[in-house]
């Protein structure tokens, strides 16, 4: 009955509250731009004119369209034209570099800047693909909430030494629809006595896919007495250490989706079956993907998020810019615009994409404090605050991935 | 003209061997970029260690085959039934629409169609079943990979057809079926033993590139294969996903066995090949007829030419006159093995439009959950925000496909105007061999293929420009012009050709004024298929152009990784749409143009 008035109330909202980020972001930007800058000058002037190339994940429109916000905004204030260059998956673009330094083409490389993070970034980083350090140069990394968010720092344990700079952060989340669970399990002793009672209603996306790997991480956090031994490399007792996550799996296959034979490919297939009714439960990075999907008409209305009762693993998002990069002064002025408080108050809305920003906001001016209030005053249906998250757990070192993956593939195959 | 095999080959082989190269040589350990200076075994050896690579190898051959077997049987069996009738006509019409479609939506329409919370089921549930909630089913995906087959035979029926449909038009077919059948062969024994033969002969190509797409695909198997065994093309993408840098070599060597694979394949459906054709001819020498036996419905090439194999068959007719069958009793009813294989394809092209029509469906539902269906809350959203961004990259999408094609087309008309020109018999079937590696970019797994090119487009700092993705669509667009033109053109009876010039015009005039005019119907048809081919090609799109030409299939592909299947289901109506004008146009426009002829104008 009130719900299209509500709807409409909420958009007259969102409008009142982008005029207001509009006014009071710009007002913003143009203090900070005239007190940090000095040596990001000259940068800025290079950059001018330049033509950035940005590879970035474009499965979500919502991501989509907030680059195309982002590329009028800086070509507006800094003349800098920003194109997105749309993949499927960003080793297409890892491909890419690694293709261009084999036929010798150190510089006026295709790529400027790449979104990455995790072992992409690891690897990018062994095999000096990228460029740097520059992360700690730009004029708005000061903001960034180094301390409290240490995913920032270190990108699944490996330090990011300012290869790359801190964009966002992501923090796995189970999703549950509420229309057929009444009490979610909080961790995975329950979660196998809920699959067993409901046979056929869980999965998980299969490994190599990195929400399929991420579920093997968490539950060897929640299965492994010592999770200590995670944040260092993989040593010789490895199958001691999962020893009791295979078990566990083992038993929990067999009650799974399609009897454990078969497996979604990706979260977003997860997310359909969700919708489809064939399981209860999905897993998602992105907090704010429960409420944006449910809006979008990808999950149930009834869907919810929420997490382990031990705390689930969190992590970062970068970008970085490769190390043959032909725009590098205009991929650093979107790597500084995109850490803004107006950019990054305007991507944690759930409206435009309801991405967690990597800010302290408590340490912003007062005026940017109050882009990011007016986003957590909004509640939208699958909405989770920064409570519902609980704890975040970091991720274990990256060699953990590998093992589990390939010890995976070899005992539920791919 | 002359040097138009020459240039075709320049375009092409040096990419080609680039591509090769990018494969063979990381495949061995050699990839200086990342360090590795010299020839080693190792990415093999760590290649055989990975879990399930043997069981993945079967399956996929397994699947593959079975697909390209069903595909084939299916395409005789209509051809046998209702060869010069109005049938044909009507499959064809049916037809076109799934050839247009990309495969990548076919899988979908039908994964949505077959699943336990599948359309299938949402029309009888809850009334007749009962269900409330999916029930369990493996049957998305089944472990059998039944359903890969199905969509994968979906989009192979209607492009066997065409080609068939194609080279039957070139042949006096007609003639030599009713002659047979004069002699008093039932209509199904004659087309077995006369048409069938020279059928398949110029259907073998088209066929291995089937058997070649059904082992190597990639789109499909995201979609409908089961995760055990996984098919070998899901397998070689995970390693070559893997963010390890190394294992780049690892999936050279695996890209490397798949081409091994597809060989292998091709050699064994050769090895068939040779066993049916021997086993029929020994039947045919001994000249005993027993009716219409299993073996007599197997393709088989024979080496004889058309008018032995007719005396052979009066022969072994003679001995069986008495027959209950009749000359005019087979001609006048169609019996059930027609009724058969007229169901069986109008099933598949039942199948297939439902999956597709259910995707502009699914564009406009906001809520949709089982079992209702039909979507419970409809938004048209979707469109409206899309519709305006989407003109550009369909606009591309429409120059990419329009110049690869007419590129394409006009190379393939200079080769083969060539080869028809040329006395020397000899250098006519050198040209021909060496052309056969058109086909190579059809074997080879895209990914290590195109980074060869890439690696060559950068070592000669060839600016990426529109140009250069025309061109790389090129090479995938050219073999299919090629397979579907070829056979039309080298059955075209030269003697229309030898009286043009008879009456005095020069070859050049000739080709303008007899050849072209005489195939528009094949060149159109052709025209179409590389439109169809460019519009659905991602990978070269993306890699060679660096993103800087996005065409609705790189947009559509890019926006299915995020897996809103209203989404894809409004790209890949507009994907398929746009091939589907050219097949329309393609079929109108000779009925136009030759509304006063009824032979040119064709079925």
């Amino acid at each position: 009955m009130s719900h299209h008035a509500s709807l409409s109330y909420l958009r007259n909202c969102t409008l009142v509250f982008l005029t207001a980020v509009f006014l009071l972001g710009s007002s913003l930007c143009a203090t900070t731009a005239r007190a940090d800058h000095g040596e990001f000058h000259k940068t800025e002037d290079k950059a001018r004119g330049q033509t950035v190339w940005f590879a970035a994940w474009a499965g979500s429109e919502k991501i989509n369209a907030y680059l195309r916000w982002v590329a009028d905004e800086v070509k507006q204030r800094h003349g800098v034209i920003l194109k997105h260059f749309k993949l499927e998956s960003t080793s297409d673009a890892v491909r890419r570099v690694l293709a261009e330094k084999s036929a010798g083409k150190h510089t006026k490389g295709g790529i400027d800047l790449i979104w990455i993070n995790g072992e992409n970034f690891r690897t990018m980083k062994e095999q000096k693909l990228l460029f740097g350090p520059f992360a700690n140069r730009l004029p708005n990394a000061k903001y960034v909430d180094y301390k409290n968010k240490p995913a920032t720092r270190n990108d699944f344990t490996i330090p990011t030494d300012g290869y790359e700079s801190p964009w966002g952060t992501a923090q796995l989340v189970f999703i549950y629809d509420g229309a057929r669970v009444a009490k979610p399990p909080k961790n995975l002793k329950q979660l196998l006595a809920y699959a067993k009672k409901n046979k056929g209603r869980f999965t998980y996306p299969s490994p190599p896919d990195f929400i399929g790997t991420t579920f093997l991480k968490q539950a060897l956090y929640d299965l492994v007495e010592d999770s200590g031994v995670l944040a260092r490399p993989v040593d010789d007792d490895f199958d001691e250490i999962t020893k009791p996550l295979w078990s566990f799996l083992d038993q929990l296959h067999p009650v799974m989706w399609q009897g454990g034979r078969s497996f979604p490919k990706s979260w977003p297939k997860q997310n359909q079956l969700l919708n489809d009714g064939e399981v209860y439960f999905s897993l998602t990075f992105n907090p704010g993907d429960v409420a944006s999907s449910i809006a979008q008409g990808t999950l149930p209305k009834s869907a919810r998020g929420y997490v382990l009762k031990r705390g689930t693993i969190g992590n970062a998002h970068f970008v970085a810019i490769p190390y043959n990069a032909n725009a590098k002064e205009g991929a650093q002025v979107v790597a500084n615009f995109l850490l803004s408080p107006e950019a990054q108050a305007r991507k944690g809305d759930l409206e435009v994409w309801g991405d967690p920003t990597v800010l302290a906001v408590n340490k912003l001016p007062k005026s940017a404090r109050t882009l990011f209030a007016k986003i957590e005053g909004e509640a939208k249906v699958g909405a989770m605050s920064a409570k519902d998250l609980g704890k975040s757990l970091p991720e274990p070192h990256p060699s953990w991935s590998e093992r589990l993956k390939k010890e995976w593939q070899k005992r539920y195959g791919g | 003209m002359r040097f138009a095999p020459p240039v075709t080959l320049l375009l092409f082989l040096v990419p080609i061997l680039c591509g090769l190269c990018a494969v063979l040589l990381p495949a061995f350990g050699y990839f200086p970029a990342l360090g590795l200076h010299a020839f080693s075994l190792v990415p093999m050896r760590e290649l055989f260690e990975t879990p399930f690579l043997v069981s993945s190898v079967v399956f996929t051959i397994r699947c593959g085959f079975l697909a390209t077997v069903i595909s084939c049987v299916i395409v005789f069996s209509v051809f046998c039934s209702f060869a010069h009738g109005k049938v044909i006509g009507f499959l064809r019409l049916l037809l076109a629409p799934l050839l247009s479609v990309p495969h990548a939506a076919v899988a979908l329409g039908i994964g949505f169609l077959f699943a336990p919370s599948g359309w299938l089921l949402r029309l009888i549930s809850p009334q007749i079943t009962g269900f409330t909630e999916p029930p369990f089913w493996l049957t998305n995906p089944d472990p059998y990979g039944l359903l890969y087959v199905l969509a994968l035979v979906i989009k192979e029926v209607p492009f066997l057809f065409l080609i068939a449909l194609a080279s039957q038009n070139a042949d006096n077919s007609q003639k030599a079926l009713l002659t047979a059948q004069g002699l008093g062969y039932p209509r199904r024994e004659a087309f077995y033993h006369v048409i069938l033969p020279e059928l398949y002969r110029r259907m073998r190509l088209p066929i291995y590139t089937v058997l070649a797409f059904s082992l190597s695909n990639l789109e499909v198997a995201l979609t409908l294969a089961p995760s055990r065994p996984p098919l070998f093309s899901r397998l070689l993408l995970d390693i070559y996903n893997d963010p390890d840098l190394l294992k780049q070599t690892v999936a050279a060597s695996a890209a490397f066995v798949q081409v091994l694979i597809v060989l292998l394949a091709i050699a064994i459906w050769r090895v068939g090949e040779l066993l049916v054709f021997n086993i029929r001819r020994q039947r045919l020498e001994r000249g005993r007829y027993k009716g219409c036996n299993f073996f007599s419905r197997i393709p088989s090439k024979i080496l004889c030419s058309h008018e032995v194999r007719k005396h052979r068959l009066l022969l072994g007719r003679a001995k069986i006159r008495q027959s209950k069958y009749t000359h005019q009793h087979k001609l006048a009813q169609y019996n059930f093995g027609d009724v058969l294989a007229g169901a069986s394809s109008v099933g598949l092209c039942i199948l297939g439009i439902l999956a597709i029509v259910l995707l502009p469906i699914w564009s406009f539902a906001k809520v949709w959950r089982f079992p209702a269906s039909l979507p419970q809350e409809w938004s048209a959203e979707l469109w409206l925000e899309s519709l305006m961004r989407i003109i550009e990259p369909w606009n591309t999408s429409l120059v990419i496909a329009l110049s690869a094609s007419t590129c394409a087309l006009l190379l393939c008309v200079f080769c083969l105007e060539q080869e028809t020109r040329s006395k020397n018999r000899l250098a006519r079937t050198y040209s021909n061999k060496a052309l056969l590696a058109i086909y190579l970019p059809l074997v080879i797994p895209q990914i290590s293929f195109l980074l060869g090119i890439q690696i060559l487009l950068f070592s000669f700092s060839v600016p990426v420009t529109m140009l250069v993705v025309i061109w790389s669509h090129m090479l995938f667009v050219l073999p299919y012009i090629f397979l579907s033109l070829g056979d039309n053109w080298r059955g075209l009876d030269q003697r229309y050709q030898l009286t043009a010039q008879t009456l005095g015009s020069n070859r050049n005039r000739t080709m303008l004024f007899v050849t072209l005019p005489m195939l528009l119907k094949p060149l159109l048809t052709a025209f179409a298929l590389g439109i169809a081919v460019s519009i659905a090609l991602y990978a070269p799109t993306v890699l060679i152009g660096a993103g800087r030409f996005p065409t609705i299939t790189s947009e559509a592909v890019a926006l299915a990784s995020g897996g809103d299947r209203r989404l894809l289901g409004a790209f890949a109506f507009l994907q398929a749409t746009t091939p589907c004008l050219f097949f329309a146009l393609a079929l109108l426009i000779p009925r136009i143009v030759w509304r006063k002829y009824a032979f040119m104008a064709g079925g």
